[in-house]
């Protein structure tokens, strides 16, 4: 189950587009249709502790950095602008600098993988992405686009994670210890690809095609050692896939998570990358987990969870009738234990098919 | 799998169910999701408020998987747990059987300490008047007391290999229905007065069905007929009854117990107790009446609660393996019996682990709501003793992979809470490579609150070899302590994160500022510096030109002098400190009694024209006259024409003075 811990309320004129938390889950950004940006602290319901202007559209997303570089956000716009803010209390907070060389609305940012320094992946709805990295210095800042990434427009952007050599384990990763550094986008032409630095410069190294409509949301799993990595995407075919690769990600192979009942609008990992969480026009939230047969499971943690935004008409209050059913059957000191007494399909570590054989 | 079997976790949000907006909800850092109200925006959406705006608040929900370990009293648990499963991971896969059924009741006594603790707490006040807190006490209560329940049995059966159960079990179930006995006890207190309690008769028969014989006998012996010759045949019925010893001989005992089974029997038929129906009622039950047995099981709470008293009359040396045969005539009998009553899950689980169902009981297991906190330690534990090594490879289920699974999201989930990542760490530590990595994701995410636990966080990377997490933590806290202006810890912070980029920008910012206020700052930190001064050229340069000032703050002019004249020629000056360096070298060249000699002098007069006045004319060009004199200045001179100006003069004034000193002097 799930439980609430905090409701803040925003006080933003209108939707919010994305929520971040900062590297320590301590402050927590949001963006809205308003134009505004704002600062929260993440564990208390108070009010907001700054509000950062700067932007004369709605803002999509935000992205903080990595605390080695002191606090730092970015925010991307309708207005075309990636604004990159800095601040040195949580109430004061200042431009550090702004990017306006997208010629369309800017869809996604994603901070790089803090190894590599400080430097910002930007994904437009003019079709090209560009990373900006700051030279931290001089505080200057280099910009070098990819153009025609996705035709039509690219919708989002993520980095790989950078991958720790260790010789310990594995002679051969001196190959992917060079910093080689990756991104994933997804567009508005049903592809999904990956893209590599080399020689300063942003080439296509993979193509990945499976989906059938405008692909909404790419996630990089964060890499706990194994020799393979994950992205999960999300498209308005209505399909999440994650993609899994060998250890020197030259070979994909796609596995469909799930076909939901609407377009799926986002994936994001959880910090150790061991469970997904879907959200889709279907109007719920879902968890998902990879079980050792390498098959995704929806999470049934102890007795489920799913986060639905209105009332299920079938069953009401189905948490709360639990409880009191809980409370009647283990009065005085008749033990059992709680949750529902259906034998749910899932469990995180032994699945059903271990036990029917 | 159809959604109806799943739970759902409603939000409620005014804003989510208005038009056409839905919810959405992203992980955040820190095992979080942070929901709100989401409406898809497509690339030809128009930029205008939109149709629900200002319809309802905008909001953002933290929410977080649900867990009892928020209470302090419960966090406890975790942590001894913790203790104990740091021994069992020492104790290593070879220890004797007597060590792990050790463990295993360090386990148990955790968790009944706990129990008594979450009783306590629960009565307080400050809980009973806050409803969230109560239920989650109450909650907590029935998860633990399951665990307990259930992994007594489990040692009893699996971790201590009993040859014979029956004493184990009688135990077992003493100890999960003490009301019977907190009774008892009242009633053999009052003595003979108790013979007229109302309830005299019926805990005495309870105590026979949960075969508490001692009990029964000190009963009776108290009550007020207890001279009368029913009483004192039954008496001996109850002493005589022959009780199994570790080293009896089982045939003989069997024999012996045969013997008085038959007697008690034909006692029974003589009608000896037939002037005391209850007592009578008693001995039948002694001698495994079954319409006694069935009329006690109408009674009883839950199957097996008189299971253990009835293998006591009937079958007293039951072995493990005949237990299976037993729990599941006597279930079948129950549920005859009884069909109005449904099994609960802990009821279920007591059943698999009697009829040797492990892997079913491991599933249901996994199913409590403690956040698997008992069924990782209980697999940790089945591993560690082998004992089960058989039974899992016969069905197929890969134990050390299921050990290390559990005990990896175990790891996981705590070490990614608030408040209780230290534990986590060692459940992490124990799952190899994967492990490592988590660990090394995770570590460098806990907000460091203080140097203290900077240190602490640090120290536990540089066990794990985790060289990067060290070299990270640094850096945040060198970037914050100069953020927040104390240099002298950014400084120490940038030097142990061995970053040369960063020790150079403080060292640099240090002279820089020395240069605009003539104020050296990290004294301290410099004074002391030693062998860290070769984290970065720069810092060896300002440790030197440190030290220069110490010298001459003393007076000690003649190894200031020295030693500036060395920094001056060792080419690792910035080029934006020269003017501060000539500043400094001019009171010493125009000092009445040199203090430079005259082959320095014409050292520095070398370094002037072919260091600096490339650096000049390099400036000159790239930023045009007026520039230059911004960028290459100190808070004593503001153009560096004049200082080059003053410094060839002084140079040249004491040249004159050193050779007319030297040369006459010796």
């Amino acid at each position: 189950m799930v439980s609430l811990l905090q409701e803040i309320d925003t006080e933003h004129e209108d939707m919010v587009h994305h929520a971040a938390l900062d590297f320590y889950g301590l402050l927590l950004a949001t963006c809205s249709s308003d134009g505004s940006v704002r600062i929260f602290h993440s564990r208390k319901n108070n009010k907001a502790l700054a509000e950062l202007k700067g932007h004369q559209g709605p803002v999509w997303q935000v992205a903080w950095a990595h605390p080695k570089f002191g606090n730092i956000l970015a925010s991307c716009s309708y207005d075309r602008k990636v604004i990159v803010w800095k601040s040195t209390t949580p109430r004061d907070w200042t431009k550090l600098y702004e990017y306006s060389n997208h010629d369309s609305s800017v869809n996604s940012v994603d901070f790089g993988p803090s190894e590599y320094g400080l430097v910002l992946a930007c994904a437009s709805s003019d079709g090209s992405i560009s990373v900006l990295t700051c030279n931290t210095d001089y505080g200057v800042w280099d910009a070098k686009k990819i153009p025609n990434a996705h035709t039509i427009g690219v919708n989002a952007i993520s980095w790989c994670p950078a991958q720790a050599p260790d010789p310990a384990f594995d002679q051969r990763v001196t190959t992917r210890s060079t910093a080689v550094k990756r991104l994933v986008s997804g567009g508005c032409d049903n592809l999904v690809k990956i893209w590599r630095e080399e020689n300063d410069r942003w080439v296509e190294e993979q193509r990945l095609e499976a989906h059938s409509d405008w692909v909404r949301d790419v996630a990089w799993a964060p890499s706990i050692g194994l020799h393979r990595s994950q992205i999960a995407t999300a498209s308005q075919d209505r399909h999440v896939i994650v993609w899994s690769s060998n250890a020197d990600l030259t070979q994909w192979t796609s596995s469909v998570l799930h076909t939901f009942d609407d377009a799926v609008w986002s994936v994001s990992w959880s910090t150790t990358g061991n469970i997904l969480a879907v959200t889709g026009g279907d109007n719920n939230v879902t968890l998902w987990k990879e079980n050792t047969e390498g098959q995704w499971i929806r999470i049934n943690y102890e007795s489920g969870t799913a986060i639905q935004s209105k009332q299920s008409s079938h069953h009401p209050h189905s948490h709360s009738q639990q409880q009191t059913q809980q409370q009647q059957s283990h009065q005085q000191q008749a033990p059992s234990h709680p949750g529902p007494s259906s034998d749910s399909e899932h469990s995180s570590n032994l699945s059903n098919s271990q036990l029917s054989n | 799998m159809s959604d109806s079997s799943v739970p759902v976790f409603e939000l409620g949000d005014p804003l989510s169910t208005l038009g056409t907006n839905t919810v959405t909800g992203v992980f955040v850092p820190g095992n979080k999701i942070a929901l709100s109200a989401y409406r898809h925006v497509k690339h030809n959406s128009r930029d205008e408020p939109t149709e629900t705006a200002g319809e309802a608040p905008v909001l953002i929900y933290m929410t977080q998987e649900t867990t009892l370990f928020d209470e302090p009293v419960l966090r406890s648990i975790l942590a001894e747990a913790n203790a104990t499963f740091v021994t069992l991971q020492q104790l290593g896969l070879e220890a004797s059987r007597a060590k792990y059924v050790n463990i295993s009741r360090a386990y148990r006594s955790i968790v009944r300490a706990s129990l008594e603790k979450l009783h306590l707490a629960k009565m307080s006040p400050e809980v009973q008047t806050d409803e969230k807190r109560l239920q989650r006490f109450t909650d907590a209560i029935i998860v633990f007391y399951a665990a307990e329940c259930l992994w007594h049995l489990f040692e009893i059966l699996y971790v201590q290999n009993n040859q014979m159960v029956v004493r184990q079990l009688l135990e077992w179930a003493r100890f999960h229905s003490p009301q019977t006995e907190d009774r008892a006890t009242d009633l053999v207190l009052m003595e003979e007065e108790a013979s007229e309690a109302d309830d005299y008769w019926s805990i005495l028969k309870s105590l026979i069905l949960l075969g508490q014989v001692d009990f029964v006998r000190a009963m009776l012996s108290q009550n007020r007929k207890a001279g009368q010759p029913a009483f004192r045949a039954a008496e001996l019925i109850l002493k005589s009854m022959p009780v199994y010893q570790e080293g009896y001989a089982l045939q003989k005992f069997n024999s012996q117990w045969e013997h008085w089974h038959v007697d008690t029997q034909r006692k029974i038929t003589a009608n000896v107790f037939a002037t005391e129906p209850e007592l009578e009622q008693l001995l039948k039950l002694v001698a495994g009446d079954n319409k006694e047995w069935d009329a006690g099981i109408m009674e009883s709470q839950d199957w097996y609660e008189y299971l253990p008293g009835y293998l006591l009359f009937t079958k007293p040396t039951c072995k493990p393996y005949e237990l299976r045969i037993a729990a599941s005539n006597w279930l079948n009998r129950w549920t005859l019996l009884r069909p109005d009553k449904q099994l609960t899950n802990m009821s279920r689980m007591v059943t698999q682990l009697m009829e040797h169902d492990i892997k079913l009981f491991i599933f249901e297991a996994q199913k409590l709501n403690d956040t698997h906190w008992f069924s990782t330690h209980l697999i940790d534990l089945i591993y560690h003793s082998g004992q089960l090594k058989s039974y899992f490879d016969q069905h197929n289920i890969d134990l050390p992979a299921l050990r290390h699974s559990m005990i990896y999201e175990y790891g996981s989930y705590l070490m990614g809470s608030h408040n209780l990542w230290q534990l986590g760490i060692d459940y992490l530590d124990c799952c190899k490579q994967e492990g490592k990595a988590t660990i090394e994701l995770l570590l460098p995410r806990i907000p460091i609150r203080s140097e203290r636990l900077a240190t602490k966080l640090i120290s536990l990377a540089r066990q794990r070899g985790l060289v990067s997490v060290e070299e990270e933590i640094c850096k945040v806290l060198a970037k914050r302590s100069y953020d927040n202006q104390r240099y002298s810890n950014a400084l120490e912070w940038a030097i142990r994160s061995k970053d040369v980029r960063l020790v150079t920008a403080i060292a640099d910012h240090i002279l820089k500022h020395c240069s605009e206020t003539g104020k050296l700052l990290c004294g301290d930190t410099l004074t002391y510096i030693g062998g860290r001064m070769f984290a970065s050229p720069r810092l060896v340069f300002l440790t030197k030109y440190h030290e220069f000032h110490q010298f001459y703050h003393n007076r000690d002019f003649l190894v200031a002098s020295e030693l500036l004249v060395n920094l001056l020629e060792s080419k690792i000056t910035p080029n934006y400190f020269w003017p501060s360096l000539i500043m400094d070298a001019l009171p010493l060249l125009e000092s009445r009694d040199p203090k430079i000699f005259a082959k320095e002098t014409i050292t520095i007069l070398h370094q002037i024209e072919t260091a600096l006045v490339p650096i000049i004319e390099q400036n000159k060009e790239k930023h045009g006259h007026d520039h230059t004199a911004a960028l290459l200045k100190d808070y004593r001179a503001e153009n560096i024409a004049d200082i080059m100006n003053f410094m060839r003069l002084a140079c040249a004034r004491n040249l004159a003075r050193a050779l007319i000193f030297e040369n006459t002097v010796k």
